[in-house]
Order: C-alpha cells, then sequence, then structure tokens
C-alpha cells in the first residue's frame, strides 16, 4: 500500500512539473515584443497579425470579435484578452492550426460550421506540439480536434455543446493519431464522445465530461493514464476497447444510464489497472469484455467502489485473469453477474488473505481481524433466474424474489451453482485515498426535512392522543346516537 | 347525503381506530421498520458519495411492499365486519341515516387513522435521514411516502370491500390474508413460473404485472425514483419504448382505480348483506 501511494505521488509530482514546463512555455514572452491587434489598432484583423508576425511572435487580441477560418501556419503564441471572440457565423473551422509549437490562448470561441462531412471544428490541429488552453467553445459541433498532434496540450478549455439531437453533435474534444498528448482540466459536457483514439500514452486529468453520450472513448490507445476526472451521466462513462497498459484512477464514474449504459466498459484490454474509482448509480458499473485477450496478462480491479448500480460488474463467461481485491461492493442490485450461461474461471477475488466487501455478506469475524472468517459465496437463486431469463428481472425489488432467495436458502436442493467465492471477505469497505472527493448536501434541505419530519411525528402523536379520549359532548346533534352507539 | 353524517361517522371511526391496540402496534412496527431502514442504508453514503434516499429507497420497497398492504388489508377487513358482529352496526343503522352515508363515512374514518399511522413512519424515517445527512434526496423521499399513500388507500379499499360482507371478523382476516399472500407473492411467483414454462412475450409479462396492484405500486416507484425502468430488464424496457413518459400517469391510474373500484363494489356487498 505504502508503495503504490508513493508510486502515485511521484507520477503526480511528474505529471504537474511537465504542466509547469507547458505553462512556463506559455508565459514566455520570448524575444519578440509582441503585436497588438484590437479593433482601434494598427492591425485591427488576426489574419494580417499572423502573416505579419515572425516564428516564435506573441499576438494579444485585445477585445472585440473577429471572424473565424483562421489558419496558423507559424509556431506563434496567439492570446486572447479582455474577452477576445472569434466567432465564424455558423460557417466551417474557426481556427486550424498546421504548424507545430502554436499557442492558442484565452478566447471564446463560437459558431463553428455544422459539417460532419468536413468535421467543422472551432480549433482543428494538424501540427505536434499545440498548446489550446483557457478558451471557452459555445455553440460548436466539433470542439478541439487533435487529427495528428502529438504532444500537445489541451487543457482548461470548457466546450459548451450546441443543443441539438445527440447524434448531431460533435465531440467536445477530439483526439486521433496524437501520441503523449495532456488533456488536463477541460469541461466538455452535453455534447457526443470525447474520443481518443489510435493515440498512445495520453495523460487524461481532472476533466469533466457529463452528460455525453460517451463520457470517454478509448480506442487502440497503449498507456492512458486517466485519473481524477467526473465522467456522469452519460450513457456510458468510460469505455476502453483495443488498448493496452490502462491505468484508471480516482474518476468518479456515476449515474450512467441507458439499457446498455454503465460506468465503464473494458473490451479486448490488456493490463489495466483500475484502482480507487467511484461506480454509483450506474445501469451496469463496470462490464468486462474478453480482458485481457492475451494470455500471461492480468487487469487488476483495486480499492474502487461499486454501490447501487443494478449490477456492480458484469463478466462475459469467457473472460478470464482479472484481480478484484479491496472494492467495496455496496447494495448493487446484483452485484457480480455473469453475462449469459457459463461459469467464473480463473478469477481472483482476494489477494494476501484481502478479499473484497460485500454488504450482503452475512458470516462473522471472531478473530477481528478486518477478514471474515467464512467465505462470500454468491448463490442467489433468483439471480441465477434472472441471468437465465432475462425478462423475469421485471420482478426485482419484490417480496417474491425474496421467497424465492429464501426457499433456495431453506431448501438446499434448490441452489443454484455457486457463481463466485471470495475466500477472504472484508469486514468493513476500505477507503482508498485515491477515492474522488464527494459533494456536500445543502444544509438547508437537511434541516427542513428534519422539522418536517419532528413536527409531523409531533403532530400524529398529538392527534392520536386527542382522538384517544373520550369524546366529552356530541359534535352535532345528530351525532349523539352515534356516539353512544359506538364506543366499544 | 348529509355531510356532517359523514363526518361525525368518520371521526368515531377515526377515533375507535386509533384506540385500537393493533393500530398502536401496527405503528410502532412501521415506524421501528421504516427509521431503522433508513439508518441502515445511509451508514456508508461518506463512501459512496450519495447520501440522498432516492437510490436507497429501492430496497426499502420490498419493506414497503410487505407492510403496507399487511395493514391495510387487515384494518379495512375489520372496519364494518366488527360493528356487525358486536350488533352495533344493526343500531347504527336503525337511525335516520343512509347507508351510503355509514359506508362512506367508515371509509373516510378508516382512511385518516391509516394515513396518520403511515405518516407517523415516514416521519421518524424523515427525522433520522435529516440526522444522519441523507436528506439529497428529499422530493424522492415524498415521492415514495405519497406513493405509499396510494397502495395503502388502494388495499385499505379492497379491505373494506371484504369487511362489507363478511358476517364474523375472523372469516374476514382470513379472507383479508389469502389476498395478501396473492398480492404480494404467489401473484408473482404464478406469473414468473409461467413465463419460465410457457415463454411468455415482454409484453405479456408486463400486462399481467399491471393487474397487481403491488407491481403497479413497484413499477411507478421505480421509474420515478431511478432514473429509467431499464433496472427491469426486457419487460422494463418494453414499457418505456411502448408507453415513454406516460407510463407513470397510466400506473399511478391504475393504482387510484383500486382505490376506487372496491368502493361501490363493497357498498353494494355491504347493503345486500346488512338490508335483506
Amino acid at each position: 500500500m505504502a508503495l503504490r501511494f508513493a508510486f502515485s505521488a511521484l507520477l503526480l509530482v511528474v505529471v504537474l512539473s511537465s504542466l509547469q514546463t507547458v505553462s512556463a512555455q506559455v508565459s514566455d514572452p520570448g524575444s519578440d515584443a509582441g503585436i497588438l491587434v484590437c479593433e482601434t489598432c494598427e492591425i485591427t484583423s488576426i489574419a494580417e497579425a499572423v502573416t505579419a508576425a515572425e516564428e516564435g511572435s506573441v499576438i494579444e487580441v485585445r477585445g472585440g470579435t473577429y471572424p473565424g477560418g483562421l489558419v496558423l501556419d507559424k509556431a506563434v503564441v496567439l492570446r486572447g484578452t479582455d474577452g477576445a471572440v472569434i466567432d465564424g457565423q455558423g460557417e466551417g473551422t474557426l481556427v486550424a492550426i498546421t504548424a507545430p509549437d502554436v499557442t492558442l490562448d484565452g478566447f471564446t470561441l463560437r459558431g463553428t460550421g455544422s459539417s460532419h462531412d468536413k468535421e467543422d471544428s472551432a480549433v482543428l490541429v494538424d501540427a505536434e506540439r499545440a498548446t489550446i488552453s483557457n478558451n471557452i467553445l459555445e455553440d460548436v459541433l466539433f470542439g478541439i480536434y487533435l487529427r495528428e498532434a502529438n504532444g500537445s496540450v489541451v487543457q482548461n478549455n470548457v466546450v459548451v455543446a450546441r443543443p441539438v439531437d445527440v447524434a448531431l453533435r460533435g465531440d467536445g474534444i477530439r483526439i486521433w493519431y496524437s501520441n503523449d498528448v495532456v488533456v488536463d482540466g477541460n469541461q466538455a459536457s452535453d455534447g457526443r464522445d470525447m474520443i481518443l483514439w489510435y493515440s498512445n500514452n495520453a495523460v487524461v486529468t481532472n476533466n469533466e465530461f457529463n452528460r455525453n453520450r460517451y463520457g470517454m472513448h478509448l480506442m487502440f490507445s497503449d498507456g492512458a493514464l486517466i485519473e481524477g476526472n467526473s465522467l456522469n451521466e452519460n450513457t456510458i462513462g468510460l469505455y476502453v476497447m483495443y488498448s493496452r497498459d490502462v491505468t484508471i484512477r480516482g474518476n468518479s464514474m456515476s449515474n450512467n444510464a441507458g439499457a446498455t449504459g454503465g460506468g465503464l466498459g473494458l473490451k479486448d484490454v490488456d493490463n489495466a489497472v483500475v484502482e480507487g474509482n467511484r461506480f454509483v448509480n450506474n445501469q451496469t458499473g463496470a462490464q468486462v469484455d474478453t480482458s485481457p485477450r492475451e494470455p500471461g496478462i492480468e487487469n487488476y480491479f483495486i480499492d474502487n467502489v461499486f454501490a447501487f448500480n443494478d449490477v456492480g460488474i458484469a463478466i462475459q463467461p469467457a473472460v478470464r485473469h482479472n484481480t478484484f481485491t479491496g472494492n467495496a461492493f455496496i447494495d448493487n442490485n446484483e452485484h457480480v453477474s455473469l453475462m449469459g450461461r457459463g461459469e467464473l474461471k480463473e478469477i481472483t477475488w482476494a489477494v494476501d488473505g484481502r478479499g473484497n466487501y460485500w454488504s450482503d455478506y452475512a458470516g462473522y469475524d471472531a478473530d477481528r481481524d478486518g477478514v471474515g472468517d467464512l467465505p462470500y459465496t454468491s448463490q442467489q437463486l433468483f439471480e441465477s433466474l434472472v441471468g437465465d431469463y432475462p425478462e423475469l428481472r421485471l420482478f426485482s425489488y419484490s417480496p417474491a424474489s425474496m421467497a424465492i432467495d429464501f426457499s433456495a436458502e431453506a431448501f438446499p436442493s434448490f441452489r443454484p451453482q455457486v457463481k463466485f467465492e471470495d475466500p477472504s471477505p472484508l469486514m468493513k469497505p476500505a477507503a482508498s485515498p485515491l477515492l474522488p472527493a464527494v459533494a456536500e448536501e445543502p444544509q438547508t434541505n437537511r434541516v427542513a426535512i428534519g422539522l418536517a419530519g419532528a413536527v409531523g411525528v409531533l403532530a400524529a402523536i398529538a392527534g392520536s392522543a386527542h382522538l384517544r379520549r373520550r369524546a366529552r359532548f356530541p359534535i352535532a346533534p345528530a351525532t349523539a346516537v352515534v356516539h353512544s352507539g359506538g364506543v366499544s | 347525503m348529509d355531510r356532517a353524517v359523514v363526518a361525525a361517522i368518520a371521526v368515531k371511526e377515526t377515533r375507535t381506530a386509533v384506540r385500537h391496540r393493533w393500530f398502536v402496534l401496527y405503528t410502532l412496527i412501521f415506524t421501528a421498520l421504516i427509521t431503522g431502514f433508513a439508518a441502515v442504508a445511509l451508514s456508508a453514503s461518506d463512501l459512496t458519495g450519495q447520501a440522498g434516499f432516492g437510490r436507497t429507497s429501492a430496497g426499502l420497497l420490498n419493506l414497503l411492499l410487505l407492510m403496507v398492504p399487511l395493514i391495510g388489508l387487515t384494518t379495512g377487513a375489520q372496519v364494518i365486519v366488527g360493528d356487525r358482529q358486536d350488533r352495533s352496526l344493526d343500531y347504527l343503522l336503525a337511525q335516520p341515516i343512509t347507508a351510503l352515508e355509514v359506508f362512506a363515512g367508515k371509509f373516510l374514518g378508516a382512511a385518516a387513522s391509516f394515513i396518520l399511522l403511515l405518516l407517523v413512519g415516514f416521519g421518524g424515517a424523515g427525522v433520522v435521514m435529516a440526522i444522519r445527512g441523507g436528506a439529497g434526496g428529499a422530493g424522492d423521499f415524498l415521492v415514495l411516502v405519497l406513493l405509499t399513500l396510494l397502495l395503502g388507500l388502494a388495499m385499505l379499499s379492497v379491505g373494506i370491500a371484504i369487511s362489507s360482507f363478511s358476517r364474523q371478523t375472523a372469516a374476514a382476516l382470513g379472507i383479508a390474508l389469502t389476498c395478501w399472500l396473492l398480492f404480494v407473492i404467489v401473484g408473482d411467483l404464478g406469473i414468473m413460473g409461467s413465463s419460465i414454462v410457457l415463454g411468455v412475450s415482454s409484453e405479456s409479462l408486463l400486462t399481467l404485472t399491471m393487474l397487481n396492484p403491488l407491481d403497479v405500486f413497484k413499477l411507478v416507484s421505480v421509474d420515478l425514483l431511478h432514473t429509467s425502468l431499464d433496472v427491469l430488464g426486457p419487460a422494463g424496457i418494453y414499457a418505456v419504448d411502448r408507453f415513454g413518459s406516460s407510463f407513470s400517469y397510466l400506473m399511478l391510474g391504475l393504482l387510484a382505480l383500486w382505490i376506487i373500484v372496491p368502493l361501490p363494489i363493497g357498498y353494494w356487498l355491504f347493503k345486500r348483506t346488512d338490508f335483506q
């Protein structure tokens, strides 16, 4: 544990220092004194300033609104101040970057075209080492599109997608054939997907990708680090396909719903480490499908929280070589679901005598070492029926389903095959320091409901006490008879 | 129908119900169970980050589905038959009031005492949630309370219909408990069994379950408290596709029918039994 913590700390230092170098580069004005663009300046057009600039020039755009269709074909720093806006009026791409080492910082970019064929974007990067930072993107089809842009940095941008049907939206951030990129502190919500394809060694940290279709979709991208992101209320929080050496840590993947929706999906992923994430209230917390795909490789799920999901973890019967340890499974409708008929084989549920926490564990811990003395076994008859007849899921949350489980407990001959066994279940859920912070709930709400409840109880008690007294006099002449007749 | 007479009979009925030992017992049990559940359900909230009642209330459904119909059916079943058995009903009906006034007053009085019982229980749960910091889902909690009241009233109506033709309290209670068993377990098990053996389609499965007021309550609760019915598998997804957002209104309508329909039947049975 200490070693892992030290390693995370080291990694954090490396990431932070690399970000610092980047920002140092940004703030360095260079030898050039800089070119100023504003509505009353000598130069009133950004395009003109770019033509006039030399390699390494700093162009400051102070206030005003400027047309789109810009091409940055030199290594310049283009910085917007005083609320500078680039407005494409609904036509084409706003800023195309075709030379390496360009910085675009501090602008409001709005009004791209709406062609999916031409991939109209706010910022389209076809060159290496671009830095796109502190921009606000509004009413755009695609937001920031790195098309072949190794070593680029996308930091602290806000992308607000065009409010159209999800299939007609573009991707807030799209990364395509671009290795070694850093995507940090961005917000890209209410769009289509966040895409990271064919791009190795990406670092994706502290972003918010909420209410999209795919919060984040990784494909053919090895060596990614995905840490501290918020991937909530999407159809799928994070889906990783055909990738290797992926580290997924300290993310929040909650409230992702839909018939096939879920927090995390791993398909054909080798050497994945999923650690300290929070999966709450998803259709499926995590789905594992042919991962790992190569022999001799193990994937790890460590210290995650799976709570209130319909299914905590869904595993395909063909999946082998996954290790689950230190995870907390709390009140999922079904903690672990086997998708289809078959058996869970070669899945490790405990390492060095440390298993997982299961909220429905019914064993005891006589030696008080924090580990249950009896193994946790999953053999719920209703769950196994639902595995075979999915339409019976209609009867979840009903006393009938409890009755079925109870009958299997009482009559062993009904008991289904054991789905899996955790030999060392934890008595308490482990709280990993990696887990994302929890938002505080508003205090006023709490006081209001408390008062309402207390007043309700008191009123009810007072009311019953009043009613329990004998009536002293009739309410109306006609009722006097009723009272004398009815007292029991 | 004289409103003053109905009100007088209703107040008298509420008084009788509240004085009943069953009422005290049911209130204590219901409050203890629901408050305890709220306390336990919230204990893991700091780890999951969702202290709200919304998701945990799903687990509460099971408890409500067992308790509320049991209380509603058995209290309803004792309303008229009790008076009939101790002969006070003959005396009451000999007064210059109509049978409809008596029946309406009895129902309203029993409903008032039953609602009081449920609100005490939910009030206790509300206090616990506020103390433990689970008020994030206050809206969801209120929805659940209102739905439970509807379910309770539906069961009470059925109970009163049972009591209006029974000659003896014991018989009425027997019928009420049989109904409870049918609604709670036997009905669902029967549908499950036949769907496994006969391979019933999602559509017919959903339609069959809609006949059971408890399943209707569960469906509408899941629909309103979860974001979607997907958690109920293929049949749930079918419901979303077929009915869309009008599904909850349909279910609420069905619940309302279960409150309204047993009453005229009960009244007819009551008149037939006591006015021959």
